[in-house]
């Protein structure tokens, strides 16, 4: 258990995984805010959500699909985040 | 298991048997009789190619490792196909393309929380759980927590969520097996549930992860190849697709009679493209959004697959290939329901089953060429096969589960305290894959006819009232301790199943007797106006329509008095005494969910626990980040 007792006192494990959370709380938060907003927009602001964009296409619908790409970029953008995490963590544990 | 008291689901499903004949008879008018050894062909070569891949699997070893994880070595691409196998049910399939074509927008809305639902599955769960975890949830939760309380509060809570999931992919591979190649309903559960035994028993994760494999790539082929003939004529443009909906007089007609709106043609038809048609009320699918986008990080068998990947890296890539998998197969399910709207129509879909579970099959079919064309009935015996092949694989994972958390967990934790050798580990797991199988096969034969859907959602709203609360902040709270994560466990899983029983998901005979009642006096209204019609026939006019129709509303009649009287001989109260129900909410997540964390926060804050929280939580958050010393910890 040593090597574990030196990385939580090394200041760059401290470093990394106070930036690590504030990463993931800000992803989550705008997948959570994302989704719920479709819920709401959907139980609530049925006309806002019945405005026509693109023939029958509505924002409504817009939005909802829009989920699957928001989703994705936020999956894609925790990947590039996680890069740099994995690095930090390879040169502690060396 | 409450919900299903023996005794009394016997006589409500005798009663409930009788009002469901719909969706049981719905493929003798599908498939006509001549092509049902179409279906057992197909059917047939889907289960034995599952069955030489279990084979191949089973004459690898079996350690305990193999059987729990596949020797630990899945690659992340092959993972995540095996978590999209594992993942996407018959539910999403034919549930989904169903509720798209039926309800356009809503249809959308529901299956979207489904795939967003695996956001927090990256960025909270899946690594953590790879280097904390060995085999099961309750290995992560006893890592910082009373070793066996911990093991048996995850048990307990694995193994409902499981089983309520279970149920309802048992019983709907009954029913998809019985309606196409004729099989008895008793027997289809028996091969469901003999099937997923095999695959487990002999094959262990192996097996279980190239079924999952498999059925995934059946799948989104299938789906992929009824997108690309369906949307050919129309130039794969959405936007074509879309006008000719909207233009629709057939969709125009069907959504008047949905809606009782009279306005103009033009007006009607936008009606499907926005909310309302399906969610009629918010707070339901706010509660249903909830349980799924937390639940899903906690089901048992989601976090099972996260342990069979060498490092917590693979099992980052394997939630990315499975959400790239998962989410094109979302939008060539929505395509399929759309382009079943279009070509099949939503009024005949809704007419041959009223939840839409036909529009895939109906859309293979017309593709085909038709309920008479051998290619079309070929198609739809193939959907369905598919389909089959779907419960399969969700079922094979579920048991896996179960099964682990029984023997891991229950036996070798609680029980041996830890200490047993790997060879009593791995009889331990098979014969609790027996267990589970065995009780799989009972709760299906005695759900015969009831409507089970519902329990999917309950077990989500379980995994994320009692599994997530504890797991989450187990594994992101410094002062979380075994009484919090006891209490919100325990707690969660009471409190959602409490929720339902005295919810309108159950059956309440009073209520339903009082509608039966309803609609005989309209049938009976209707018949004394038709009256006339008959005299004027036997006074020697021509055997008209009205007459027909007469004749027709007796036979209805004749159904709805029967129905009477079947619920007259039965209970008058719901499974816990009660005539009509305490509240008006179907799914619980919304309170739930809440009272789950509050409680572990409260136990923790409120019981002192002697375990030195500083090193525990110190050695916890660098095993999370870097999975440093998960071997040494396993050796339990």
């Amino acid at each position: 258990m040593t090597s574990i007792d030196r990385i939580v006192d090394d200041s760059s494990f401290v470093a990394a995984s106070q930036r690590h959370r504030r990463q993931v709380s800000v992803l989550l938060a705008v997948c959570l805010v994302g989704y719920f907003c479709l819920l709401l927009g959907a139980a609530y602001f049925r006309e806002l959500f019945a405005i026509r964009l693109l023939g029958p296409v509505n924002l409504g619908l817009t939005l909802a699909m829009s989920q699957y790409l928001l989703s994705g970029l936020l999956a894609l953008t925790y990947a590039r985040v996680m890069r740099r995490m994995d690095r930090d963590m390879d040169t502690l544990a060396s | 298991m409450r919900t299903l008291d023996f005794s009394r689901s016997k006589q409500i499903g005798a009663a409930l048997l009788l009002m469901l004949q719909i969706p049981l008879a719905w493929a003798a008018e599908v498939v006509p009789g001549g092509f049902r050894w179409l279906a057992l062909v197909v059917f047939a070569t889907v289960i034995g190619l599952t069955l030489v891949v279990t084979y191949l699997a089973a004459r690898r070893g079996q350690s305990a490792a193999d059987f729990y994880t596949a020797g630990g070595g899945i690659s992340g691409l092959k993972n995540g196909f095996a978590i999209a196998g594992d993942y996407l049910s018959a539910a999403a399939f034919l549930g989904v393309s169903g509720l798209v074509a039926l309800y356009g927008f809503d249809g959308v809305l529901y299956v979207t929380g489904f795939f967003v639902a695996f956001v927090p599955v990256l960025l909270l769960i899946a690594e953590p759980c790879r280097n904390l975890g060995r085999y099961t949830l309750g290995d992560i939760l006893a890592v910082r927590n009373g070793f066996r309380q911990a093991k048996l509060a995850a048990a307990v809570s694995g193994i409902t969520v499981s089983i309520f999931y279970l149920i309802p992919q048992i019983v709907g591979g009954a029913v998809l097996i019985k309606a196409l190649v004729g099989v008895d309903y008793e027997v289809s559960v028996v091969i469901t549930g003999v099937l997923m035994l095999v695959y487990v028993f002999f094959g262990g994760m192996r097996a279980t992860t190239w079924v999952q494999i498999i059925k995934a790539v059946l799948l989104l082929s299938t789906c992929f190849v009824l997108v690309a003939l369906s949307w050919a004529p129309l130039g794969f443009s959405l936007g074509q697709l879309t006008d000719a909906l909207d233009q629709s007089p057939a969709m125009s007609a069907y959504l008047k009679a949905l809606t009782g709106d009279a306005g103009t043609a033009g007006s009607v038809t936008a009606r499907y493209f926005e909310p309302g048609l399906f969610l009629k009320k918010p707070l339901e699918q706010l509660s249903l959004g909830l349980a799924l986008i937390l639940g899903t990080a906690a089901m048992p068998h989601i976090l099972m697959r996260f342990f069979t990947v060498p490092d917590a890296r693979t099992a980052r890539s394997s939630v990315l290939w499975a959400m790239l998998l998962i989410g094109v197969c979302h939008l060539l399910i929505i395509a399929i329901g759309l382009a079943a709207a279009h070509y099949v129509g939503s009024a005949k879909i809704a007419g041959l089953d009223k939840g839409g579970n036909l529009a895939a099959p109906l859309l293979a079919q017309l593709l085909g060429g038709g309920p008479d064309s051998l290619l079309g009935n070929f198609m739809l015996a193939f959907v369905a096969a598919v389909a089959f092949a779907t419960i399969v694989a969700v079922v094979a994972g579920l048991t896996l589960a179960a099964a682990s958390s029984l023997a891991h967990d229950v036996y070798v934790g609680v029980l041996r305290e830890g200490r047993a050798s790997p060879d009593e580990e791995v009889k331990a797991a098979k014969a609790a894959s027996v267990l589970v199988a065995a009780m799989g096969i009972m709760f299906g034969l005695m759900a015969k006819g009831q409507n089970v859907a519902h329990l999917v959602a309950l077990a989500f709203a379980i995994a994320a009232s009692a599994n997530f609360p504890a797991l989450f902040l187990t594994l992101y709270w410094k002062r979380c301790n075994t009484v919090g994560v006891v209490a919100g466990v325990v707690g969660g899983t009471v409190i959602a199943i409490g929720m339902v029983l005295v919810s309108p998901n159950m059956q309440y005979p009073a209520l339903r007797m009082e509608e039966v009642r309803k609609q005989l006096q309209r049938v009976d209204e209707r018949i004394e106006q038709a009256e006339p019609a008959i005299s004027a026939w036997l006074a020697g006019g021509a055997r008209d329509e009205s007459y027909l129709r007469l004749e027709g509303l007796k036979a209805e009649r004749q159904v709805l008095a029967t129905q009477l009287s079947v619920l007259q001989a039965g209970p008058k109260v719901s499974l816990v005494g009660l005539e009509r129900p305490w509240i008006e909410l179907r799914n619980p997540g919304i309170v739930s969910i809440p009272l789950g964390f509050l409680l572990v926060i409260l136990g923790s804050l409120l019981s002192r626990s002697a375990v030195d929280h500083g090193r525990n939580w110190n050695a916890l958050r660098v095993r999370r980040y870097t999975g440093l010393g998960r071997a040494e910890a396993s050796l339990h």
